[in-house]
């Protein structure tokens, strides 16, 4: 039975390539969504799998009434939970708990970078399992004003050299000896920041007013996140009923409100809930995953609707197949599993296409830039493959059931009677308005998508005001950079090498700092980079006022000058540019440098971008990043001259290398959003298309006797495509003047987010309705056409 | 007895007036009868045919089928019925286009859920009677209409069937075709099968040994050939 089922849907499948391929197609397509939106959920819920005792670790919530009625529940714990908790030693075997009060500029051998740390305790390592490369697990965290810090950290500051011993600055001026080096992860964790300082830092750092005061305060609910490790055999219940004996106390000597202690396991952390406040980590949460999930269900629908359609459609065809099979004995159930079998088989055919589709997406990945909607880190699994085959049965099953149950339901009778005048759908109001609406969204997606598109590439074009061509940008790697640079410049096709503290890119990626000029009550926000004195003639900035930094310095060890752009001068208050040249400027308390120079506004964020205050500083092994000036040459060779002349040194990470004009182009045309959207529209309007096609088809079909008579009594074939066609191109007519508007709307507001902007008139969106409509012209006329064309007495003979 | 029929109405109604198709109908068939109906178009030929055959309904009288109320019964038994003693053959040979020949006839016993080996069997001694071994593996499409009738046939038959109903099996083919179609069934008929046929033809009805006359839904006369 089963071969046989599936020897039937094969050869019908081949029988009808046209419409094999219009529904492998389009459940393909819309099948692809689905396979990505699984990846993302698979990435999604591989977080915090590998903390050794996780079935016993919860981490505590906490619960707040207050008495005007307004409720918060959060993730978070006050800070001196962690000390009352150390008496249950009956049921915890271990706690721990994270304080997240330290993130900013770390400042250590000559660099400055951002990073996001918090203070922990010892047993931090034994709760949550990570490991050290470096440095002992049992003291690392125990003396104040130890620091642990991961690998990246590690080689960011201090590139291949030992960092144990190391000091490192926070912004509050603390100072950290780097105790430890994190290793890798395991896995995903919810648990990801830089750096790790000991908790027992935190009271000095109160005593000081470098941290408010929170350690002893009960209330201070958002300060810190509290974990327990559950004894062996212990129940949940056991920690809670002591966690409710704290909060009694807590609540009787508080009228404000009521306050509450829960315990939410290490497992559903992430992703997690909407409703939890104050959650940490990058994991999504279930009402992200839900919208996406049914984001992608929503366009398998559609999918789905048109194979039913379709096949539907196509009944009439097939109608004679079930009935011969009911009169030689077939029963309903067995018609209908047969049906159901050519759906599923059809749709495992679209996961094939899917698959392909998907794994050009993991590959080339178009969809990614910063942020990456398909997760890198994706590779391959069984558990995926098993899945995507259970999402395609499932497909095949929502898809096949209706046309299933309908043609399964055919009274074997009515292939001896007049079948082909049957309306088997009934009235088609609802697929009529599915069409309208599935073309009116293609409609605004090729709109949106047509100015988005037009704006970041007029954009990726926009003059940045610097030099960004035959500029190729290596990072530094823990090399010495003053070595480097002796090196790369005496490579052939290299003009000149400069250093700098970051990379252009769509986001400001320096750093920040406040700059006054006499009163620090009006210090102003500024950017800055730092650079070495051949930076702005090499990238060609062009100086407003004053001049570059000097070569020759009385004390290379102290920073003296500053550069600014014209939009910081203006902002410290100079009308004229050259009034701030010789100008001092405090940086801190302590330190103040000269206004060396003023350069003429350029952008340094992605273009379209408004340009704020910007400063160059210059001080010794504050780069990160070597700008090599070349030659008009072939890109490649030039990198691998580089690469040889570098490989002598002593680098951390494996070179690499990237094109200033590449990485500009890239950011500033939004590629990743691009694709995506037109992958989006793309799919958008085939399936509307194909959903198209399928109404006409069953039109044509259940009409063909009309259209006989009709050529018979002397319509030609003009008139008869023209009645056929009539009423579907009015559907498309309705769809443009619903979806032009929204369109127009919707690219005009979205320009205004741009200072310099494209002209957008209401042609360009005639102009995308024109197209949208040529597409469905051809998807009735195609069919209408061969309507009326046929012969008409082979459809009048066989009734 | 194989079946009777006693007072049999069928009729549509049509602007508030009944339109009789089938009228007053008795009828009873022996096992082992070979019986033409005949009658100009519109007379209920087919629809008595559909009737005998459980496609259709009626909506007065008694059928008795092997002393089973057929009026009495739901729709799925009516099915389960037909489906054990009834084969038919049709004007149009109805095959199944995405089928073999040998697929074709195969296919009531898949339905029958027998053995593979069972049905290899039963399908080569009908393929080797009906002598058309050469062309099991062909498509309807690939045959002529004879040879598809004698598909049709073999297939109507492979179920064992204790009654045949053919309706105008010879209306597509030419008068030799014709001919040996009804050479088969009267060798089939006496081989115990029973036929009932509705035909135009004076000609093939003299193959049976009861003609049926209708006339506007009615039993005009019934001669014994």
């Amino acid at each position: 039975m089963l071969k046989s089922y599936i020897k039937i849907a094969l050869r019908n499948l081949l029988r009808n390539r046209l419409t094999s391929f219009i529904n492998i197609f389009g459940l393909g397509l819309s099948m692809s969504v689905g396979l990505m939106i699984m990846i993302r959920l698979q990435d999604e819920l591989s977080y915090d799998k590998f903390h050794p005792s996780s079935a016993r670790t919860y981490r505590i919530t906490s619960a707040y009434d207050k008495k005007d009625k307004e409720k918060w529940q959060m993730a978070s714990t006050p800070l001196p939970l962690m000390g009352a908790l150390e008496k249950y030693d009956n049921t915890i075997e271990s706690s721990v708990n994270i304080y997240p009060a330290l993130n900013g500029k770390a400042t250590a051998a000559g660099k400055e970078i951002y990073i996001a740390a918090a203070f922990t305790g010892p047993s931090f390592f034994k709760v949550f399992g990570f490991s050290l490369a470096a440095g002992n697990t049992e003291t690392a965290l125990q003396m104040p004003n130890s620091i642990v810090i991961n690998k990246t950290t590690a080689e960011k500051f201090f590139g291949s050299g030992n960092p144990i011993g190391k000091m490192l600055q926070m912004p509050t001026g603390t100072n950290f000896i780097v105790t430890g080096v994190l290793n890798d992860k395991p896995g995903k964790s919810h648990i990801d920041f830089d750096a790790y300082a000991s908790y027992s830092t935190v009271t000095q750092m109160e005593k000081d007013k470098v941290l408010p005061e929170k350690s002893n305060n009960w209330y201070a609910f958002n300060s810190a996140y509290t974990y327990v490790v559950l004894k062996k055999g212990i129940s949940k219940s056991a920690l809670q009923s002591q966690l409710n004996a704290i909060t009694n106390e807590m609540n009787s000597n508080n009228k404000e409100g009521v306050s509450a202690f829960n315990l939410q396991s290490l497992n559903s952390i992430t992703p997690g809930t909407d409703r939890l406040e104050n959650n940490i980590g990058h994991g999504s949460s279930w009402g992200k995953i839900y919208t996406e999930a049914g984001m992608s269900l929503l366009i398998l629908l559609a999918a789905c609707f048109n194979y039913t359609n379709l096949t539907v459609a196509r009944a009439l065809t097939r109608a004679k197949e079930v009935g011969v099979r009911k009169i030689v004995g077939a029963k309903r159930s067995q018609i209908f599993t047969q049906y159901i079998f050519e759906s599923v088989l059809l749709s495992l055919l679209a996961l094939g296409l899917a698959w392909i589709i998907l794994a050009a997406i993991v590959r080339y990945a178009p969809f990614n830039d910063d942020y990456e909607f398909i997760p890198s880190t994706f590779h391959y699994n069984l558990n995926y493959i098993g899945w995507s085959v259970v999402y395609a049965i499932f497909t095949g099953l929502l898809a096949g059931s209706s046309p299933a149950w309908i043609l399964s339901a055919f009274k074997p009778l009515r292939i001896l009677k007049n079948l082909s005048t049957a309306k088997i759908m009934g009235k088609i109001g609802l697929q009529k308005s599915l069409i309208v609406f599935q073309y009116s969204l293609s409609l605004v997606l090729i709109i949106f998508l047509f100015v988005f598109y037009r704006q970041f590439s007029f954009m990726a074009q926009a003059d940045p005001g610097f030099k960004k061509d035959n500029v190729m940008v290596v990072p530094v790697n823990g090399i010495d950079d003053k070595i480097a640079v002796e090196k790369i410049a005496a490579v052939s096709g290299v003009k000149s090498v400069t250093a700098s503290s970051a990379k252009f890119s769509k986001r400001f990626s320096g750093m920040s700092m406040p700059v006054w000029l006499s009163n620090k009550n009006d210090a102003l926000g500024i950017n800055y980079y730092y650079a070495d004195e051949k930076f702005a003639s090499a990238m060609q900035f062009r100086f407003v006022a004053g001049k570059n930094f000097t070569t020759t310095y009385a004390d290379e060890e102290k920073e003296q000058y500053i550069i600014l752009n014209e939009k910081a001068a203006h902002a410290l208050g100079f009308v004229m540019p050259d009034k701030a040249v010789g100008q001092k400027v405090w940086i801190n308390d302590s330190a103040q440098l000269e206004i060396t120079g003023v350069l003429k506004d350029f952008n340094y964020e992605g273009s379209g971008r408004p340009i704020v205050p910007l400063a160059f500083r210059n001080k010794k092994n504050a780069y990160n990043f070597l700008y090599v000036q070349t030659e008009t040459a072939d890109k490649k060779a030039i990198e691998d001259r580089v690469k040889k002349a570098l490989s002598g040194l002593p680098s951390i990470q494996p070179f690499s290398a990237s094109w200033l004009d590449d990485d500009l182009d890239n950011s500033n045309s939004q590629t990743a959003t691009v694709s995506l959207l037109g992958f989006l529209g793309f799919i958008a309007l085939a399936i509307a298309s194909l959903g198209l096609l399928g109404l006409v088809i069953y039109t044509v079909e259940v009409k063909g006797k009309e259209i006989s008579i009709r050529k018979i009594i002397g319509a030609n074939e003009v008139q008869l495509v023209k009645i056929l066609s009539k009423g579907f191109i009015k559907l498309l007519l309705i769809a443009g003047l619903i979806a032009m508007p929204v369109g127009w709307l919707l690219a005009t507001m979205f320009l205004q987010n741009f200072t310099e902007r494209i002209s957008f008139g209401f042609v360009n969106v005639i102009g995308c309705f024109l197209f949208l409509l040529s597409i469905g012209l051809f998807t009735i006329i195609s069919q209408t056409y061969k309507a009326a064309v046929a012969n008409p007495v082979k459809n009048l003979r066989s009734e | 007895m194989l079946l009777n029929l006693k007072k049999i109405f069928k009729w549509v109604t049509v602007g508030g007036s009944r339109v009789f198709l089938l009228k007053d109908i008795n009828l009873d068939v022996q096992e082992g009868e070979f019986i033409s109906i005949m009658g100009p178009s519109g007379s209920g030929k087919s629809t008595l045919l559909n009737v005998i055959g459980m496609l259709d309904g009626f909506d007065e009288g008694e059928y008795n089928f092997l002393h089973e109320g057929v009026h009495k019964l739901k729709e799925k038994q009516k099915a389960q019925l037909y489906k054990q003693y009834i084969g038919f053959v049709f004007q149009q040979y109805h095959l199944i286009d995405e089928l073999t020949v040998y697929e074709n006839i195969e296919t009531p016993l898949i339905y029958q859920d027998l053995k593979a080996t069972e049905r290899k069997a039963m399908v080569a001694d009908m393929l080797d009677r009906f002598n058309i071994v050469g062309k099991k593996d062909l498509f309807p499409a690939q045959l002529s209409g004879g040879q598809q009738q004698l598909v049709g046939i073999a297939r109507a038959l492979i179920a064992k069937p204790k009654l045949l109903l053919a309706d105008e099996p010879t209306g597509n083919l030419n008068s030799k075709q014709g001919e040996e179609i009804m050479d088969l069934f009267k060798q089939l008929n006496n081989e115990g099968v029973t036929i009932i046929q509705v035909t135009h033809s004076e000609k093939n009805a003299t193959y049976g040994s009861r003609i049926i006359n209708l006339l506007d839904g009615r039993m005009e006369n019934e001669q014994t050939v």
